[in-house]
């Protein structure tokens, strides 16, 4: 059924990641993205390793679906590895035939690129994996609320996310629906040529929006019945919180971070 | 309050509390206890006093249990008392209640008419409930007839019930019992008019 | 015969830690012409069972075989099984989506590759059936009429297929009284001038109970209760274990028969009760 589907890959738990402040969470995720690009050594990565495999085994996420979350990029990660491979210039020639050099700078190069994917998307599932969206969504929201300085509309973009959270299950049920009911009327969403299939979506589509619309309809009158006015003078149930452990967190962070620039400037 | 009054409008909607039909488009959050406290967030609550009123509303509606679930994991009956909780969050005087059964199975619809009258009958909250199911209707102290903008009958069920001619003309139902009631007085049997339950029946029947 | 279904299981994301029986050994024969009601729990398989019955799922294990059409787990003949059986899901209004009311009928027999008159015949048709003027709505646009008048709409575009077997889900749900009766003396008419074999799915005990001649009682993803209105109902109390509703007067009607009044329990209209308790009062007073 397509209600089982989780959205955003949220792993459910109580560990010290999980119940860290999602906005320290943000951060750091940003720090780590960033920091990847200054490694230029293998010692550096054994160090983002090291890092990542403490955090996924302080979040008691099991590792292969962290692994699994690799899967889909398989593809790119390989293909980065090869073009970097051969369209690295370099000193040090191994193998040479035709216009295709293999030099020892190109492979370094090329395993350096797909690690650094491999870490940047491990790093950021980590995020969504320990981060309810939720929390996830009131994080946002606090970090871009010093920017409503300059009109931007934060608290609307975080109601947005979580209304868009709360219908993705709804409206994928109801596209079941509808899709069973047309099926049931002699439609075909599975044979001929794309042309023939785009138009097949019509019966599919239309109500879907409709139903949308409606909803949205609906939603908006039972907000406001609730007295809902936007973002000013509103409270919320849950106050984000800088704790004990979120300093843990941030220092065992400065750390990393001075390793890392230890290994590429003063190594 | 006057309701022409645009600067009591949030007054108001806080006073009377609405519900809708579809169970699905009224919650916002994506787990329980953040959709119960949305109304006390609109309106300016502390923190701590809004965790205080959320948690109760879940008692009052017995979804305490499900306070960290995702909506689209509740049947329809739950979301509607999800719904019911974040209106009582507000601490409303009224509750309208717009065909809130309307889209529930018949376990759902029980789960929310007693939720309705325990908070009319226990929290003493006036409750205005919109159905076209009569036997709903039963146990309120009021029945208001409406049609075509105009409200044609009103008065306690036994009084309306009794005019079951004149309800039919109006295409609405007439709870069984009482039709029963009235078709065996149209044949000279000398019970009262608008019974309205199995047991008032028994006793006008064979006392 | 008209619907024989065999030993039939329906397991949902099998294999996943999601997995699911919603059907469980299923065995039942639905006779041409006949009219049954289908009641159950949400999530006691209903559904389920019924998107069986035109293809929209296979049977994980067992067989189903409609009008000769035989679908297994392997089958492919899905497409033939969906023209005979016309299924009509909860709020049908909602699939709507052409811009007149008659493209949105035709949507059906246009996919069964009909040509443009028989097209318009079986419109036509349809429309007669679900009791809509043709000339005077086939051309507007059907997000303009009543809910009612919408779900009949929905309706006719099932029945433009030309289904040997009706089934509906909840076809009243949502209506107010007059609309519902509407709709229900609709369904009653196929099925005694069009001898229709119809399965109607509802909540409404009160309903079902006025128009079938057979309950199918689901729960838990096996049949719990099959036969006659008179023989299901006689179960009350299971039925109230299952979270069904009696009808209202076979609640009162047992009331009565234990307060001492000679009357029969197998009734559920207010019709019959009315007789039977006139007979058994008039007929003591006589004594």
């Amino acid at each position: 059924m397509l209600k089982d589907i989780t959205i955003g890959q949220y792993f459910p738990g109580r560990s010290f990641i999980h119940l860290l402040d999602p906005r320290i969470k943000i951060v750091i995720s940003f720090i780590f993205i960033i920091l990847i690009f200054f490694v230029k050594s293998f010692l550096g990565y054994a160090f983002v390793f090291l890092f990542l495999a403490t955090v996924v085994a302080v979040s008691g996420i099991p590792p292969k679906y962290v692994i699994k979350g690799l899967k889909p990029l398989i593809f790119i990660i390989v293909l980065t590895f090869f073009l970097n491979i051969f369209f690295t210039s370099g000193e040090t020639v191994l193998w040479k035939a035709g216009f295709l050099v293999l030099t020892k700078e190109g492979i370094i190069q090329g395993i350096f690129m797909a690690l650094r994917l491999m870490f940047l998307v491990s790093g950021t599932s980590l995020l969504t994996l320990t981060t309810s969206p939720i929390s996830l969504t009131d994080g946002i929201e606090s970090l871009l609320r010093p920017l409503s300085v300059v009109k931007f509309p934060a608290h609307e973009l975080a109601m947005m996310m979580t209304i868009a959270l709360r219908f993705i299950p709804t409206l994928l049920e109801e596209t079941d629906k509808i899709m069973k009911a047309q099926m049931a009327r002699g439609a075909d969403f599975e044979s001929g040529n794309i042309l023939e299939r785009a138009k097949a979506l019509v019966p599919l589509l239309v109500p879907l929006f409709i139903s949308a619309f409606r909803r949205a309809d609906e939603l908006a009158m039972a907000m406001e019945a609730r007295c809902y006015r936007g973002g000013r003078n509103r409270t919320r149930m849950k106050v984000l919180k800088v704790e004990k452990r979120d300093y843990i967190a941030m220092l065992a962070t400065l750390v990393f971070i001075l390793i890392i620039m230890w290994d590429s400037y003063l190594r | 309050m006057d309701t022409r009054d645009e600067s009591k409008v949030w007054d108001i909607r806080q006073t009377a509390g609405m519900v809708f039909q579809n169970p699905d488009n009224q919650l916002v959050a994506t787990i329980v206890e953040e959709d119960v406290a949305f109304g006390p967030e609109n309106l300016g609550i502390p923190p701590n006093k809004i965790r205080k009123r959320v948690d109760e509303a879940l008692m009052k509606v017995g979804m305490e249990d499900f306070a960290e679930s995702a909506p689209h994991f509740l049947s329809g009956g739950q979301k509607q008392r999800v719904a019911i909780a974040g209106i009582i969050a507000m601490r409303p005087e009224i509750i309208i209640l717009d065909e809130p059964t309307a889209m529930l199975d018949p376990v759902g619809r029980k789960e929310v008419m007693d939720t309705i009258s325990y908070l009319n009958k226990e929290e003493g909250i006036t409750i205005i409930h919109i159905t076209h199911y009569m036997e709903e209707a039963i146990n309120a102290d009021r029945v208001i007839v409406m049609e075509a903008g105009k409200i044609v009958m009103e008065g306690t069920p036994r009084e309306i019930f009794a005019k079951v001619e004149e309800l039919k003309t109006l295409g609405l139902d007439v709870p069984q019992i009482t039709e029963l009631a009235y078709e065996l007085r149209k044949e000279g049997l000398d019970i009262p008019a608008g019974i309205l339950t199995a047991e008032e029946m028994v006793k006008a029947l064979w006392p | 015969m008209a619907i024989k279904i065999e030993n039939m299981s329906h397991v949902y994301m099998e294999g996943s830690p999601f997995e699911y029986k919603a059907l469980d050994g299923i065995n039942v024969e639905i006779n041409d012409g006949e009219f049954v009601g289908l009641i159950g729990h949400t999530g006691s398989g209903k559904s389920t069972l019924v998107q069986h019955l035109n293809g929209l799922l296979k049977p994980t294990s067992g067989t189903i075989e409609v009008n000769g059409i035989k679908i297994e787990q392997k089958s492919r003949e899905l497409k033939k099984l969906r023209q005979k059986v016309g299924l009509v899901f909860q709020y049908p209004e909602h699939q709507l989506f052409e811009d007149t009311v008659y493209l949105d009928i035709a949507f059906g027999p246009k996919n069964l590759g009909c040509t443009e008159s028989e097209i318009e015949q079986r419109v036509k048709e349809a429309m007669v059936l679900v009791g809509l003027d043709y000339e005077g709505i086939k051309d507007r646009s059907p997000f303009e009429l009543s809910g009612g008048q919408r779900r009949r709409v929905a309706i006719a575009g099932v029945l433009a297929m030309k289904p040997e077997i009706l089934v509906l889900d909840e076809p009243t749900a949502g209506l107010d009284p007059r609309g519902r009766d509407e709709i229900l003396g609709k369904i009653a008419e196929l099925h005694k001038k069009h001898n229709l074999t119809i399965i109607l799915v509802s909540h409404s005990m009160e309903d079902i109970a006025k128009l079938v001649d057979r309950i199918i009682v689901m729960n838990k993803g096996r049949i719990a209760l099959d036969g006659t209105p008179e023989e299901v109902f006689r179960h009350a109390q299971e039925l109230t274990e299952m979270g069904l509703a009696v009808p209202n007067i076979t609640h009162l009607i047992k009331r009565l028969r234990e307060a001492g009044l000679d009357i029969p329990e197998d009734i559920f209209t207010v019709e019959r009760a009315k007789e039977e308790i006139l007979r058994a009062l008039r007929g003591g007073f006589n004594a």
